[in-house]
């Protein structure tokens, strides 16, 4: 934005001159002699930041709002939410060996679409590695994460952005779910909202 | 940081990224994207923050023979001290051992 400064007048050098008999010490004087901020304007609204853990529900109201803040209003941000960069190398806070041993399709999880049967036999671990977008693969890799970090942090809502059975929802709905009563999600939506709190899923 | 009591101190704006400065000859303002915040600045303000928003640091002395074209006295190196005070409490800017 630095590059879009720019003066459209250079105001004490014009001052300097000789027929207003004031020479510029004393107009820089004057200046510095008065308040240098002569009006401010806070604005009502600042942007939400990407990587912002929320909640769906925050986030559909941040949508509605162009993803503007009211400068008064708290939003709730800390909400654990692990990215599927973060867990294909980490587990901490997991049973042992727990990625490398629990199927993506399994009572375990409870996730049972397996879009072109490329899930079969996969473990957690294995779709968090899994690159490009084949079978739904970018939807997947967010929803292990997201699943990953309510086991570790015992499922608890108050602390993680997206519970096991939402987990759940999304996956078997391939996307479309309902966040909170009386809205559904599409794939889009959906895939919107995980960009935002963890970044885009590399395809 | 830790600064040195009685040490010199230097300026520098390290948000200039984030800070946009139009000026007119009636003065200037200062638009702050981290807040949204707008503020209308003085002629001389609105000259100290342009030198500013270079990212190269400066002591009171420098900016004000910057502002003056010519060697300070010591009423004008208050003079811009008070206005790099303002800057800071708005958050433009932050101080650094010289």
């Amino acid at each position: 934005m630095s590059d879009m400064n720019h003066s459209e007048d250079v105001v004490v050098q014009e001052a300097e001159a000789p027929a207003s008999g004031l020479s510029r010490r004393h107009l820089v004087r004057a200046g510095l002699s008065a308040a240098p901020v002569l009006a401010a304007l806070k604005s009502n609204t600042v942007l939400a930041g990407d990587h912002t853990c929320i909640k769906p529900s925050t986030f559909s109201s941040l949508r509605a709002a162009q993803m503007k803040v009211s400068a008064r209003r708290e939003l709730k941000t800390d909400y654990e939410c692990q990215s599927h960069g973060y867990w294909k190398n980490r587990d901490g806070g997991l049973p042992n060996k727990y990625k490398t041993t629990t199927k993506f399709l399994s009572t375990e999880t409870g996730f049972t679409q397996n879009p072109g049967g490329v899930y079969t036999n996969k473990t957690l671990q294995q779709v968090l590695e899994n690159g490009g977008n084949q079978g739904n693969a970018a939807l997947a890799r967010h929803v292990v994460a997201a699943f990953l970090t309510a086991k570790a942090y015992q499922n608890d809502p108050s602390r993680v952005m997206l519970t096991q059975s939402q987990c759940r929802a999304i996956w078997n709905g391939q996307g479309v779910w309902q966040p909170f009563a009386g809205t559904t999600w599409t794939l889009s939506q959906t895939m919107a909202y995980f960009d935002m709190v963890y970044g885009p899923a590399f395809l | 940081m830790t600064l040195e009591p009685g040490g010199r101190l230097a300026w520098v704006c390290r948000r200039a990224q984030a800070l946009l400065l139009r000026r007119w000859p009636e003065g200037g303002v200062v638009y702050d994207a981290a807040d949204g915040s707008l503020s209308a600045v003085s002629p001389v303000a609105a000259e100290l923050i342009e030198r500013l928003l270079d990212g190269q640091p400066a002591d009171a002395e420098a900016l004000a023979q910057h502002l003056l074209q010519a060697a300070p006295e010591p009423e004008d190196i208050d003079g811009v001290n008070q206005h790099l005070a303002q800057f800071e409490h708005m958050g433009f800017i932050e101080r650094i051992p010289s």
